[in-house]
């Protein structure tokens, strides 16, 4: 399978508050790859450097198969991209604004474009500053989906947005990317948001990528377990270990949260002379947060 | 030996500097010394006859160092020399020497190319240059001028730029007094060997516009090709009328406009009566009287100047001296003279090159517009090469 | 794409366009207005030549409105950009040096309306007036020479404008540094002019801004 997006070894630095070091992306063709990470992690300035807006100091990117920047023009004819803030001189008509961006996509399908803007109930005449902010979020993706891009880049289009127009958005999203085998990489903090639509997901947290996996390892392998009368060290477990801590509370032992849980590694536990108690599954909020949490305390972690 | 040479050397060298700072001291070594090139008789004679001889010498040395002395004092500061070049005897500060001794001849030649007059090359007097530059005559001879003079030095040097490249004369003044301020105080006096100093082509063109924008209807009338207008405008001849023959009633009142309100030429209600209610007569009353105090001519010396090199330029060959030489009546005729043509003759040529000197347009330059177009496209192509545009 | 940006550009600058193609007319035009009044031959006690001096007043004014309009195109060509930090510009499929083009050439576009506004008001003045015959009338010259100007303008604060901020930070920081020499040369009695060589530079050939400078004479000998 090959890769819509890929970097290598990327790094960027803004001013000495912020560096992304070492970005190794690796986005499949057709997937809907949800990039996750708290506020200030890096992830605008990484979509900014896929699209060239922004120049890294080293590695490589490539994006539908073309070198960026020096093939920029091409990737952008072939990719949609919804910023996080409206881009979009905002003093222009809706109508206008279609034009003006149909002008310069070749792909550009009228069509869709009226069908999308009649499905999301916008009005051509209607200047875009006048818009509310559900009714910009949409149009910006009438602009991004109407071009008919083989790549969709958005940056937390959802943000601030009432649950309808979410829903209203990612809907029209999933259409298309059904219709057209289109790949998504779509950013966002919200992870319920990107567990519902994403097969992918990358977090990043502090310019650095903690975790890149299918939704389904990351969900399905991450528990809580309490555990009593466990030895400082065990050695070689069968399940990557994402924090250990004291239980609080009036109950015994300590809480081990791990990735890659089955029910036959129990025995691990016995063998140890410790004793496992509970097993609770984590969602993953959770599972996202437990991972944060653990590459900023600089816990052992892997990736695929 | 190496030493005796170095204290001969010592000696020889402080000799030098002593007689370098005391030339007297040369001369008197050196008159001595012709003085007594025939001692080696004194060998043959008696002591008697060789005391008398020594006797006689020493007084004949006496005689010469106190004529030499004399000599000096008459001279003046030690620093001034004197530089002869045919009939030219220049008095010139020590400084300046060698650069006159080599510029003199040079100069007189070019002189002498122009003037073609035995009677002006007698006229030379000497002329006495003091070392800050520029000339004055002599404390002895006050009438120095009229003649010719040198007023800078010729060009030496083609190849290294020496400055100061002129060979002037100063005009022989054989005008009258209102003649002479018909030319100015500028003498036109800068005869060089190729009239280098002439403004030529930039002066025509200053009188193109001061035609072109005259403030005399005689001057207009001379800018439209009338040339019994440009004679009148040039003043060869006194105006009988200056305040009709130059101007019209409206040229008048402009100029008693711009005069302001009299003082002690007129009443306040001629003036008023002029400039406000625009009557003519009180205009013309108060014009003749603003007449008497100072003229308003219709074109400056610039145009007269140029006429004068216009007749040079005609009469080819000794035109210069016939300019300093003549005596005439009027300037018509000494223009005449000059050109060795009808004056009329010398005032269509001259307006030719007037109306062939019109000044090109300021409006738009061929070096402003090529200029800007270069900029616009220098600017553009860095607006494209900002860092955030380049890809 | 062209016809896109030109008609941004129009929607940005409308506004100050309006009211420069009038200036632009009426300029020219009132500067020999005071010709035809009745009476100017008479009052004026300069004759011709004060003509032409009053003439060449009207200079200030004609490169005053050239660098005025240069300025307001060069800054509503990027208006649109900038209120979106460039982002939408940068995420087109067309090559940022040729967007920028586009953007410069429908600047000088627009700049063309009241360059030919100009022209046809300096044609009308001339036409309206009567000449002395030794007077010559330069309508087409000036014209250029107004075109040309504010094209330099325009191309100037169009460069400024493309850059980032850095770059006008780099600019401001040489002219402070000027003035900031000027200061102190001026305080140690230094007899030294750093600003007023820059500005002779700038403003004499081959400056780029001697168009701006000289006589914008409309009539001439």
């Amino acid at each position: 399978m090959s890769n819509a997006i890929e970097t290598r070894g990327l790094e960027y630095r803004i001013g000495r508050s912020f560096e992304i070091r070492d970005l190794a992306l690796n986005v499949p063709e057709g997937s809907i790859y949800g990039f996750l990470g708290p506020n200030g992690a890096g992830k605008t300035t990484t979509i900014q450097l896929l699209l060239a807006m922004r120049r890294a100091r080293a590695g490589s990117i490539t994006v539908l198969g073309k070198r960026v920047p020096q093939e920029i023009t091409a990737v952008l004819s072939r990719t949609g991209y919804v910023p996080e803030r409206p881009h979009v001189d905002p003093s222009l008509k809706i109508d206008e604004a279609l034009r003006f961006h149909a002008a310069f996509y070749r792909s550009w399908d009228d069509k869709e474009g009226e069908r999308l803007l009649a499905q999301f109930d916008l009005d051509r005449s209607r200047r875009i500053k006048r818009l509310s902010k559900g009714e910009t979020g949409k149009f910006l993706m009438v602009l991004a989906l109407a071009q008919r891009p083989d790549l969709l880049l958005l940056d937390e289009p959802t943000d601030g947005l009432d649950p309808v127009v979410r829903r209203e958005v990612m809907t029209a999203v999933v259409d298309y990317v059904s219709q057209r085998g289109a790949t998504v990489f779509i950013s966002s903090h919200l992870v319920h948001e990107v567990e519902r639509m994403c097969n992918w997901i990358g977090v990043m947290d502090k310019g650095r990528l903690v975790s890149e996996m299918t939704t389904d390892s990351f969900k399905s392998g991450i528990k809580r377990l309490r555990v009593t009368g466990a030895p400082q060290s065990m050695a070689d477990p069968p399940f990557v270990l994402l924090s250990r801590q004291p239980s609080e509370g009036v109950i015994e032992g300590e809480l081990w949260v791990v990735r890659g849980w089955q029910a036959p590694m129990r025995d691990y536990f016995e063998s140890a002379g410790a004793r496992l108690t509970e097993v609770t599954d984590l969602d993953l909020e959770d599972g996202f947060v437990e991972l944060l949490r653990t590459s900023r305390s600089r816990q052992p972690l892997e990736g695929r | 030996m190496s030493e005796f040479a170095a204290r001969t050397a010592g000696c020889l060298s402080r000799g030098a500097a002593a007689v370098k700072a005391q030339p007297i001291i040369l001369m008197t070594g050196l008159v001595m010394a012709l003085l007594l090139q025939p001692a080696h008789r004194l060998e043959s004679q008696s002591t008697a006859e060789y005391q008398v001889r020594v006797d006689s010498l020493r007084v004949e040395w006496e005689r010469k160092r106190d004529a030499f002395i004399e000599l000096a004092r008459e001279l003046g500061p030690a620093r001034i020399d004197t530089i002869r070049t045919g009939p030219f005897t220049v008095l010139v500060d020590e400084p300046l020497v060698e650069l006159m001794s080599q510029a003199a001849p040079i100069a007189w030649d070019a002189l002498r190319a122009e003037l073609h007059s035995d009677s002006m090359l007698a006229a030379i007097k000497p002329v006495y240059f003091p070392s800050g530059g520029g000339s004055r005559t002599t404390e002895r001879s006050e009438d120095v001028f009229p003649g010719p003079w040198i007023s800078e030095t010729a060009n030496l040097d083609e190849v290294v730029d020496r400055v100061i490249l002129t060979v002037g004369a100063e005009l022989r003044l054989m005008l009258d007094e209102p003649s002479r301020l018909w030319l100015s105080a500028n003498p036109l006096a800068r005869v060089v060997a190729e009239r280098r100093d002439w403004p030529g082509a930039a002066s025509f063109r200053w009188i193109y516009v001061e035609l072109a924008t005259s403030g005399s209807a005689v001057g207009r009338r001379c800018f439209d090709g009338h040339l019994p207008a440009c004679r009148s405008a040039l003043e060869l001849e006194p105006a009988s009328d200056p305040a009709t023959e130059w101007y019209d009633a409206l040229d008048r009142r402009r100029l008693i406009v711009r005069g302001g309100v009299p003082r002690g030429l007129g009443t306040i209600e001629e003036w008023r009566s002029c400039t406000e209610a625009g009557d003519d007569i009180a205009c013309e009353t108060l014009f003749r009287a603003r007449l008497e105090g100072s003229v308003t001519h219709p074109v400056s010396t610039v145009a007269h100047q140029a006429l004068v090199e216009t007749a040079l330029q005609m009469g080819g060959v000794g035109a210069y001296g016939r300019l300093v030489l003549t005596e005439a009546p009027t300037i018509a005729d000494w223009i005449a003279a000059v050109a060795r043509a009808p004056a009329d003759s010398v005032i269509e040529v001259w307006y030719s090159d007037v109306i062939a000197a019109r000044p090109d347009p300021t409006t738009l330059t061929a070096a402003t517009g090529w200029g800007a177009f270069v900029w616009i496209i220098v600017l553009a192509a860095v607006a494209t090469r900002s860092t955030r545009w380049r890809s | 794409m062209f016809r896109v940006i030109l008609q941004s550009h129009w929607n940005w600058s409308k506004l100050l366009l309006g009211p420069g193609v009038v200036a632009a007319f009426a300029l020219p035009i009132l500067s020999v207005q005071q010709i035809n009044e009745p009476g100017y031959a008479d009052w004026s006690p300069w004759g011709t030549a004060g003509l032409l001096r009053d003439v060449e007043s009207w200079g200030i004014w004609y490169a005053a409105l050239a660098a005025g309009l240069g300025l307001a195109i060069a800054t509503s060509a990027w208006g649109s950009d900038h209120r979106g930090g460039h982002v939408y510009a940068l995420s087109l499929p067309v090559e940022r040096w040729r967007y920028v083009l586009f953007r410069y050439a429908s600047g000088a576009v627009l700049l063309g309306v009241p360059i030919l506004s100009f022209w046809l008001g300096a044609l009308l003045a001339i036409a309206s007036i009567d000449l002395p015959d030794s007077l010559h009338a330069y309508p087409t010259e000036l014209a250029v020479r107004f075109a040309l100007a504010s094209l330099v303008a325009f191309t100037v604060f169009f460069a400024i404008s493309a850059g980032t901020m850095r770059t006008a930070g780099y600019i401001l920081a040489v002219i402070g540094g000027l003035l900031v020499a000027q200061l102190l040369l001026a305080t140690a009695g230094a007899g030294v002019d750093p600003l007023e060589y820059v500005v002779d530079r700038l403003t004499s050939w081959p400056g780029p801004f001697e168009v701006f400078t000289g006589r914008w004479m409309l009539i001439d000998v």
